[in-house]
Parts: C-alpha cells; structure tokens; sequence
C-alpha cells in the first residue's frame, strides 16, 4: 500500500498511490482514498466523493484493513487510540495545529508514544508556522536505528507499507 | 556440628555488623522546608553501586553528595538495592556484593539487615526533615522499595510483583511504580484520579538506547501530563553489570529544553539529579485536556 503524505508531487510514483492525506489541499485524484483535514474536521474522499466528514475521530475501512483518523484535540488522549486499536485498526493518522515549539514538540512526543504504546504506525500532520510537518512513526523495533522514526519533514513523502501494513520503506 | 559451628558464626557476624549500624554520636542539621506546598524539590543520587563499611559511612556517603542542595530538598531518592549495599557491615563479606555469592550472604543476613536498615533511615529521614524513597535490602528478583517521611516508614514493598499503591504525603501524593506498569498508561490515569501527579519508577533494567529508555515514564509524562522520576541500577552487583540511566521527567512545555526532561544521568558514573516538581504548574496544563479527559477516559471505565 503506497501512502502519499503531503500535497501533490511531480513524481512516477503517483500513479501508484492508495492513499493520500494531506492538509486541506485539493483533492488528489489518483488516489482510491483520500484524507483531507485540519485541527478542528477531516474528510474522507473515496473516488471524488466525499463519503465521511468528522470533528472528533473515526475508523475507516480501507482493503480489508482499519485506519484510525483523528484531529485536533481528541488526537491528544491515549485513550482514542486504545479505543482505535481495540477495534482493530492498523494505522492512526492525526491532525494537529501547534501554537508554539513546546507543543510541537509536546504532539511529536505524543504521536511517537501512542505508536509505541499501541504498536501501530501513527502518521502526523502538525501545523506550525504556516507550514505542515509531517511525520511517521512506527514500532522501534522495525526502525534500523531504533528510535521508532521512520521520517520527519516538512516536506511530502511517499511512505510505502508492505502486507499487513508491517515493514514500510520510504521514497522522498 | 557444621550446622552449629555456622549459627555460631552468623551470631558473631551478625553482632559485629549491629555495632557498625548504630548511628550513637551521629549529627546531621535539619533541612529547610520548602515554604510552598505546590513545589517539590526533589534530590535524586544516581551513582554506581557500592558497599558501605558502616551507618556512618553510608549517611555521611548520602550527606556528602547532597550537601549543596541541602537547603531545599523535599524529597531525596535513593537508588534500586540501596540497601544491599549495607552487606559491607558484615564482616569479610564486602567483595562478595560484587559477585554472584553475594545474593546467598544478603539471603542468610536479610533479616538483621533489613531492620538495621530501615532504623536508620528512619533516623536520618527524622533527622534532615524530609522523604527518603530508596531501594531496600534485595536480591536479584526483587526490587524493594521504601518511602520514609519525617521518621515513619510509610510504605515497604517488592515492586516488581505487588500492586502499586498510592502514599499520601503532608502537601502531595504519589505512587511507586515498575517500568511495567509505568509503561500503561491505564495504571497512571487511574492514580490520577485520586489526584497523584508525582509518579516514582524502580527499575533494574539497563537500556543502551535513549529511545526504549523513554517508553516508561518518559512517555507517561508526555502522552498524560505527570512528574516522573526514574531511579535505575548502575554498577556491578552480584556479578551483573548494570547500566541503568536515572531521570526527572515532565510534559515536554514545562522543561527548559523542551525534551521533556527535567533532568537526566548518564548509564554510568554519579549523578546529582535536582529538579522542582511545580504541582500548581502542572494542574494548570492539564486544564487544557481537561474534556477529553472526562469524555475519553470515563468511557473507557464504563466499558470494563
């Protein structure tokens, strides 16, 4: 599954993508699933259309698989993403709006433990200073430095998860 | 006869180590309280194990090493098996706390060690005015842990197999916790229920990387908005070799750095770790969270 983090890129890759999330960008049109949003809503988009619009956080199905989307403040509790891994999702994915560095960094902390503490891969958008970061983390132990940082940038990624959405790789 | 012979010998030892554990003609000066009841000054001693000869080798060890912050301390945290290293009373069995035969002699000798232990820091908590939380007297399966305040021994417990419990102390609660309870979450929203804010975590367990290091109270800090302060093992005791790192940690806004620790040691060496614990501070960044709190947490208790 090829996720496209970020606004649209002049890439070979794009024809390739499933997902596409971004912050509030036009629509992507080659992706199957697109998740547009900001700290206070986030849409979903299959095929053009838009299928879900939410204020707090949601579980999507996506190839038989669960995605757990969240924004804004609920994405601050552990306890959503308790609730998001108890009903099976594979993935959580986050909007968030940083006022400040210490909350910035405070929301980068968060979405590397709740990746951590529910063994799951958290991929994070966080605003801050007119710029969107973006951020993926997964379990430690699949990282090869061992610190659960697959990337953070303020650029577009491509992240490409394997089956089971387990061993991801990154193209930039 | 051999079985004679031995209890003899232990009777000997034994009454040689309890003369090296009083603490007669020992004088250490009152600490300073801190005049606001919000902040907690806390003292954490992080240093590579070591035996000690007798009490007063040992208090004056600790007085030594926070004698600079003596004028505000609160709280003083001593590090896992604090108390094993009083196996250097007995005589000729000091070396052995460096080797794997000493977990057999702080067996035959954990009685008389663990009551001279606990006097005397009943006493020298007594005597500074403060809270002592230190490991105790342990072996390898056990991490002991005790709370001492102003003379009263408040709490005495092996973490790694019992429930974690709250402590109420004069101006502020907290609880003693393992690295694997630390590391839910669910434990440490339920103590916050009660209102603890300060969370104490023993560990014995050595962690190379930074990162695995933070998933207990580092990420508890970070993920609810708490005080944690990590005591780890560090040296060689009973032929291991520890390599723990101590740390203070806090949410990530309230630390100068904005890397969520207040302070932290290295795997090795002696560390003095000090930090004020700002309760008032805290409460008020947790306003900030306060709805989530009561709609995601009390459906998650409603749902067990």
């Amino acid at each position: 599954m090829v996720i496209l983090l970020g606004p649209q890129m002049i890439l070979e890759e794009f024809e390739e993508v499933d997902i596409s999330i971004s912050w509030l960008e036009t629509p992507f049109s080659g992706a199957r699933l697109t998740i547009m949003g900001t700290e206070n809503f986030f849409v979903v988009m299959r095929n053009g259309e838009v299928t879900l619009k939410s204020q707090e956080y949601e579980i999507v199905d996506f190839e038989g698989g669960k995605i757990l989307i969240t924004c804004g403040n609920e994405a601050m509790y552990p306890e959503v993403f308790y609730f998001g891994k108890s009903q099976g999702a594979q993935m959580g994915i986050a909007f968030s709006k940083a006022r400040n560095p210490g909350e910035l960094a405070l929301y980068k902390a968060k979405f590397w433990v709740y990746s951590q503490d529910f063994h799951f891969p958290v991929l994070s958008l966080i605003k801050f200073l007119d710029k969107v970061q973006y951020n993926v983390y997964i379990p430690m132990e699949e990282t090869q430095k061992g610190n659960g940082i697959l990337s953070e940038s303020t650029a577009p990624s491509i992240v490409k998860f394997e089956e089971g959405m387990k061993i991801p790789t990154i193209k930039r | 006869m051999i079985r004679l012979f031995k209890k003899i010998l232990d009777g000997l030892l034994g009454y040689i180590a309890e003369k090296k554990l009083s603490v007669k003609g020992l004088k250490y000066p009152i600490i300073g309280r801190t005049s606001s009841p919000h902040q907690i000054h806390v003292c954490l001693l992080h240093f590579d194990a070591r035996i000690f000869e007798s009490s007063k080798d040992l208090l004056n060890f600790i007085y030594r090493n926070t004698r600079d912050s003596l004028y505000r301390i609160d709280l003083l945290i001593l590090p896992p098996s604090f108390g094993t290293s009083l196996l250097g009373v007995v005589p000729f069995l000091g070396k052995h706390f460096y080797f794997e035969s000493g977990a057999k002699y702080v067996e035959r000798f954990q009685e008389l060690l663990s009551e001279r232990f606990i006097n005397l820091m009943k006493w020298f908590s007594k005597e500074l005015g403060i809270t002592i939380i230190s490991g105790g007297v342990d072996t390898k399966e056990k991490t002991i842990v005790q709370v001492y305040d102003r003379g009263d021994l408040l709490y005495n417990r092996d973490v790694s197999r019992e429930k974690p419990a709250v402590i109420e102390l004069n101006d502020y609660k907290l609880a003693v916790l393992n690295e694997k309870d630390a590391k839910d979450f669910r434990t440490i929203r339920g103590f916050m229920d009660e209102g603890v804010y300060v969370y104490v975590v023993y560990s014995k367990r050595s962690y190379e990387n930074l990162w695995e290091d933070k998933l207990d109270i580092w990420a508890r800090s970070q993920s609810l908005g708490v005080y944690g302060i990590k005591s780890s093992l560090s040296g060689r005791i009973f032929g291991k070799v520890y390599r723990g790192r101590s740390t203070i940690t806090a949410p990530i806004p309230l630390t100068p750095n904005l890397d969520g620790y207040l302070a932290r040691s290295d795997v090795v060496g002696t560390a003095k770790l000090t930090a004020i614990l700002d309760i008032s501070k805290l409460v008020s960044y947790l306003k900030n969270y306060e709805n989530g709190y009561e709609r995601y947490w009390k459906l998650l208790k409603q749902r067990k």
